[in-house]
């Protein structure tokens, strides 16, 4: 793919998050050696102008600290983010407002990301006051009606006097969508968008946030623990654990051919509507939970969990992620043998 | 085999200043010993309140109206409350309630929790009772020492097989899970689905299991009982739903096609426009005749009835025939 293409870079991120000291250790006098908790541990990845780019991994694998890292709400410990050529990392003041213009986020909880006393039609102002992007009211109702309408919430009219809790889940989703659109963005960091969608409205909201990011060139991080509606919308996908990137490539390819014992574990979860299931206890290539980020396992951070893992899994250092070929990376080391 | 549990013709209706939401709308049904019955349907449609009818408890301002329950034959609705509490919740019947890791509290233990539930039910000395929950916890694949610890302490699935320890210990025959695995990862997801097969045939249990998700369904219920704004849409096995011919009513087929497929690169998703009807004046007629691309004047005017379309295969939709005929 073109270099040029790149519209967001991320390389060597980290985030720590630094424990603080008891009250009891405080006055106790202790000096007990803190931990960080270590969020975020190494990403690299790059986006490209139009892509759907999908971040996968369970609770506690950093995909969200990873998005809160992009929209820039929290500052990484190392390592930087460059975005349409420039870095974005350190910026402040106007720099970042300017920023945050071009890259919106859309929350996982559409009950709890809108004010309940602002009205559609104030939720969707707020942004242009603050950007101070269009003249008098007038103009700003246009705006308004034209990012209701590019999310089918018709007749726009109709749904700007009304208050968020005349609407369904997906009809707030849709007006989350609509208040990032209404500043023009370039790129959309959509954390978890359908979750708490019931099943038979989250088609219809991936379904819009497709054509949307079609006919406006949009660009999207979608983060998400759902590999199914991750396969359906996203173009590649890049599967976390516990902060690190363990394979990334093209959607069909990580979910047909799965490399990663990590991602062969993901995969086989998810349960599949076919009969013939109901007596079997399904055997999952990996055990337990995971393990605590301010105590990660040597070596291949996945050993603990991992069926195949040998003793020098533990010993030696971390793999890298290694091409193996149209753009698919993994990163475990005996990939080959099993 | 007589059914453990029967439901015939339950009406439940909230009484609020509006009106009369026809939350259960004349629902029938037969519960087996050792079966799954999957209840599946969108937010709204009446999954839960279902589950707490079951239980004799529905949520106020919720009334009985007409119907029995009969649990092992004897209708449980005109009972005393402590008579309810004595023999029924938690000893005949349990419940794993939605979002049950919230439903411990965060000041206590959970020794101290577990203890409660046993207390108000079984006259125990604290030493018996200290066994009773280790092998309980063990069951569900949680060490002892989680008896002192606090729910923050405890991740999201430890909590969850927590609450399934409690919803067991006293032995029930019949239990309730409502959405148990909506919070969790796919794995830990799996991991609990394993667990409650495991504890199923161990302790030779009935679960009725509630989600929104049909491709869950299929992995863990022996029937599948679909309900749509209060009525029952279709009830059909497992089988049927997922192979062969696929569902009858027109509700469940969408179901199934909105489902996201891992294993199908499918470039359309399908789903249901329009949301389920306000349940204090429901449609005339079948109440799925305006999301139905079937709909005809019958469907608009007439209520269809639940009838048998195959062998345990029921529908109520005017456009499902008895099958070969």
């Amino acid at each position: 793919m073109d270099e040029n293409n790149v519209i967001l870079e991320v390389k060597n991120l980290k985030k720590y998050f630094m424990p603080h000291q008891t009250f009891g250790q405080a006055i106790a006098g202790k000096k007990k050696e803190l931990r960080p908790t270590k969020a975020v541990d190494g990403l690299n990845f790059q986006i490209h102008k139009g892509e759907i780019f999908g971040l996968i991994g369970e609770s506690g694998s950093g995909k969200t600290t990873t998005g809160k890292l992009i929209m820039k709400l929290i500052d990484p410990t190392e390592g930087s983010i460059i975005f349409n050529g420039e870095d974005v990392t350190g910026i402040k003041g106007d720099e970042l407002k300017a920023y945050r213009r071009k890259v919106q986020m859309i929350f996982q909880d559409p009950y709890a990301s809108m004010n309940p006393r602002f009205k559609i039609r104030d939720v969707l102002e707020e942004p242009l006051v603050i950007h101070k992007m269009k003249g008098d009211r007038k103009e700003r109702d246009q705006a308004i009606l034209k990012a209701l309408t590019e999310v089918n919430l018709t007749p726009p009219e109709d749904f700007m006097g009304r208050w968020p809790h005349m609407l369904s889940g997906g009809q707030r989703q849709r007006v989350a969508t609509a208040r990032t659109l209404i500043l023009n963005p370039m790129m959309l960091v959509a954390d978890e968008p359908v979750s708490m969608i019931d099943l038979s409205t989250r088609a219809e909201i991936l379904h819009m946030m497709k054509d949307v990011q079609q006919r406006l060139d949009l660009t999207y991080l979608y983060i998400t623990h759902d590999l199914s509606t991750a396969r359906y919308f996203t173009d590649r996908i890049a599967v976390m654990y516990l902060g690190r990137i363990v394979e990334m490539g093209l959607a069909d390819d990580i979910i047909d051919h799965p490399l990663h014992p990590y991602t062969k574990a993901l995969i086989e979860a998810v349960p599949e509507a076919k009969t013939g299931m109901v007596d079997i206890v399904k055997e999952l290539p990996i055990s337990g939970e995971i393990p605590n980020p301010s105590n990660i396992p040597s070596g291949c951070r996945f050993h603990t969990r991992c069926p195949y893992a040998k003793p020098e899994c533990a010993e030696l250092p971390e793999p890298a992620l290694e091409d193996v070929g149209n753009g698919h990376m993994q990163a475990c080391r005996r990939y080959k043998e099993l | 085999m007589d059914p453990i549990l029967q439901i015939k013709n339950l009406k439940m209706y909230y009484h609020t200043s509006k009106g009369a939401v026809r939350a259960l709308d004349d629902i029938s049904f037969d519960l087996m010993p050792g079966e799954t019955l999957g209840l599946v349907g969108e937010s709204g449609c009446g999954k839960t309140s279902m589950g707490c009818s079951i239980l004799r408890m529905p949520t106020p301002p919720g009334r009985y109206e007409s119907g029995q329950i009969l649990l092992n034959g004897r209708d449980i609705i005109p009972l005393p409350e402590k008579e309810i509490r004595k023999d029924i919740r938690w000893e005949k019947i349990s419940m794993v309630f939605q979002g049950a890791m919230n439903c411990l509290t965060p000041v206590y233990t959970i020794g101290k929790q577990m203890t409660e539930t046993l207390n108000e039910h079984r006259q125990m000395e604290p030493k018996e009772a200290k066994e009773l929950i280790t092998e309980y916890l063990g069951l569900v694949g949680l060490p002892g020492d989680v008896m002192n610890r606090y729910p923050h302490e405890l991740s999201g699935g430890m909590k969850q097989r927590v609450v399934i320890a409690t919803a067991l210990f006293l032995k029930p025959q019949i239990v309730i899970l409502d959405e148990p695995t909506t919070a969790l990862d796919v794995i830990v997801q799996s991991q609990i689905i394993n667990l409650l097969k495991k504890l199923k045939k161990t302790f030779n249990l009935s679960f009725i299991f509630i989600t929104h998700d049909l491709s869950l369904e299929a992995e863990v219920s022996d029937r599948i009982c679909v309900m749509y704004a209060g009525k029952i849409a279709e009830i059909a096995p497992n089988e049927v739903v997922y192979g062969g011919d696929g569902p009858a009513h027109p509700y469940t087929r969408k179901l199934l096609e909105a489902t996201p497929r891992l294993h199908q690169k499918v470039e359309h998703l399908n789903f249901i426009p329009g949301t389920p009807p306000d349940l204090i004046d429901p449609p005339k007629g079948c109440r799925f005749n305006p999301r139905c691309d079937l709909a005809t004047d019958k469907c608009r005017e007439e209520v269809p009835p639940i009838q048998e379309i195959g062998p345990g295969h029921y529908a109520a939709c005017w456009h499902c025939h008895q099958k070969g005929a």
